[in-house]
């Protein structure tokens, strides 16, 4: 059975990618919006109205960007065009290519991504797996609750706390960006400590409401696990309770919660988008959010589609390493 | 309380705000419920090909962040989104939870003894969803709704704080929306940024502590503290 669920996985993952694409070309389309026009009317009403000839330039325009064409071929080249990640010409910067702009911002925000997703899924999974461990302590119970309300706020909501109190308040650490505005980026260590400093509160706020999420997780998990016969062996045998924890329950706990992170990861980024936002952080979140204020139509489609396929990309990923990861799935039943 | 930038009063854009929050939750929520019901229903209790059209598509939008799809939702609306426009492309985007939940219910109580045994005497199928199962499903429907809701709040405050929201309201979230605008945390303005974050983090406990209220009803031996 094992081909027979792998070739269904990469279907669906195709599937997903044509779904985002059909969405992301149809549903402006459907509702009649013409960023195009727009865009122009929203220069006119910038320069002040200068009237002139729009209509010409309207037309350059959409010769520029394809949409005088029918939609059965603008659909096809859209679609050609997205899959070899070529997005066009941005709107409002013209002429920086999408493509460029996305390449640049990309960097920024897998970094802070995955070194905070990491981090706060071991902490997590630690503090969660400790929780069940010494059962009836009435302060570490008592955590369990303040632990939902933490993983329930928005990631960028406890962002702007923190930096109303760590960067404003007490000064600790920068207030935005991803370096000072006034340095040059080159590849000193000196520029490296920089762009530590400037992601430590961002990754505070990801790690602080993840956190909580996955030890909630794995609490249960462990609950699980520690009901199984060989962990009443490993007591029997008298090995010391370190050793039980750590290479019996933890190690078969912290399996089942590498699902959740592929279930998660939608969930994830669209919170890391905001708080990039809220940090200005030079990533792909700012760039949308950059796209959406001067509704350029190319950058959101371009941020969307990039997302999309990402988050795909991983959850297959995961989903065709975990079998050889933990052979207690049974693929058939999946 | 204070003003705002705009010279608003922070506690009446925040009593009026909260409801219209509020509302957007249970409109958007009874729609992904809604939606929910029908398609778990129909997965779990038809089963065989139809079940299996229904998770390949519950499974297509797994992998599509919601947030990512209500962005596009929300740049093809033409012109400024009215709270109720809002609502309902949150809503359409929110049946992915209650889908799954309930259809693996059903799946459970199709196996029951009275549901077997009804179906044995003939009675139609669609008297069997309403007499027999939805019955005795509700409490979990109405658990999956409020959670649903949450969840929809969650998902329009974000819409809203990316400055996609219906910016005639005075909703929590174009509150977030405004105090990023103006890096209100950057100027110290507190009295202006925390009664919206308070206001939702004491929303949600509510709405998980009712979420649970109603799990215990459903199911008496879950009887747990947390």
């Amino acid at each position: 059975m094992n081909i027979v669920y792998y070739i269904r996985r990469i279907f669906l993952f195709i599937i997903v990618i044509i779904t985002a694409i059909s969405l992301n070309f149809f549903l402006p389309r459907w509702t009649g919006q013409d960023p195009v026009q727009q865009k122009i009317v929203q220069l006119e009403i910038e320069s002040g109205g200068g009237g002139g000839e729009k209509s010409e330039l309207i037309e350059s325009y959409r010769k520029k960007f394809g949409l005088d064409k029918s939609l059965a071929d603008q659909y096809l080249t859209y679609v050609f065009s997205t899959l070899k990640l070529d997005f066009g010409y941005s709107i409002s910067l013209y002429p920086s290519k999408v493509g460029d702009l996305i390449g640049r911002a990309l960097p920024w925000t897998l970094g802070l991504l995955t070194v905070s997703t990491l981090i706060s899924f071991l902490v997590g999974s630690l503090v969660g797996a400790y929780l069940t461990w010494s059962r009836g302590k009435i302060i570490l119970e008592s955590i369990i609750p303040i632990l939902f309300v933490f993983s329930a706020i928005p990631f960028y909501l406890l962002g702007l706390v923190l930096i109303w109190l760590f960067a404003f308040e007490l000064s600790w650490f920068p207030l935005f960006g991803g370096y000072r505005p006034t340095t040059i980026p080159d590849n000193s260590l000196k520029f490296f400590f920089e762009i530590l400093e400037h992601s430590i509160l961002p990754a505070f706020s990801i790690i602080l409401a993840q956190s909580g999420f996955w030890a909630l997780g794995m609490r249960s998990m462990m609950v699980t696990t520690k009901g199984e016969d060989y962990m009443t062996l490993a007591e029997a045998k008298g090995l010391n309770s370190k050793r039980i924890f750590f290479n019996y329950g933890v190690r078969n706990a912290i399996l089942p919660q590498v699902t959740a992170l592929a279930l998660s990861l939608s969930h994830i980024i669209s919170g890391a988008i905001l708080v990039e936002i809220v940090f200005s952080y030079p990533g792909i979140g700012s760039l949308l959010y950059q796209g959406i204020k001067a509704f350029d139509y190319f950058i959101i489609q371009g941020v969307v589609f990039i997302l999309v396929i990402s988050i795909a990309f991983s959850m297959l990923l995961i989903d065709l390493i975990y079998p050889l990861i933990d052979p207690r799935v049974k693929i058939s039943n999946l | 309380m204070g003003t705002d930038r705009m010279g608003k009063d922070v506690l009446t854009s925040i009593v009026i705000g909260t409801p219209q929050t509020i509302q957007i939750g249970i409109v958007a929520g009874g729609i992904g419920i809604l939606l929910g019901v029908i398609l778990g229903f129909t997965a779990g209790f038809f089963g065989g090909i139809v079940d299996y059209i229904i998770k390949f598509i519950v499974d297509v939008f797994q992998s599509i962040p919601p947030l990512v799809v209500l962005i596009i939702f929300a740049i093809s609306i033409p012109g400024d989104m009215t709270i109720l426009q809002l609502s309902l492309i949150v809503g359409v985007t929110s049946w992915l939870g209650p889908t799954r939940v309930l259809r693996s219910q059903v799946l459970v109580m199709k196996e029951l003894n009275y549901v077997s045994l009804s179906r044995f005497s003939g009675l139609p199928s669609w008297k069997i969803i309403f007499m027999e199962i939805l019955p005795n499903l509700l409490p979990y429907v109405m658990a999956n709704f409020v959670m649903t809701v949450a969840g929809a709040i969650l998902a329009s405050i974000g819409i809203e704080a990316l400055g996609l929201g219906a910016f005639s309201s005075n909703s929590l979230g174009m509150t977030i929306y405004w105090n990023i605008w103006y890096s209100s945390m950057l100027q110290g303005w507190w009295w202006w940024w925390s009664p919206p974050i308070l206001i939702i983090i004491l929303v949600f406990i509510s709405l998980y502590l009712i979420s649970q209220g109603l799990d215990e009803w459903a199911n008496p031996r879950l009887k747990t503290k947390f």
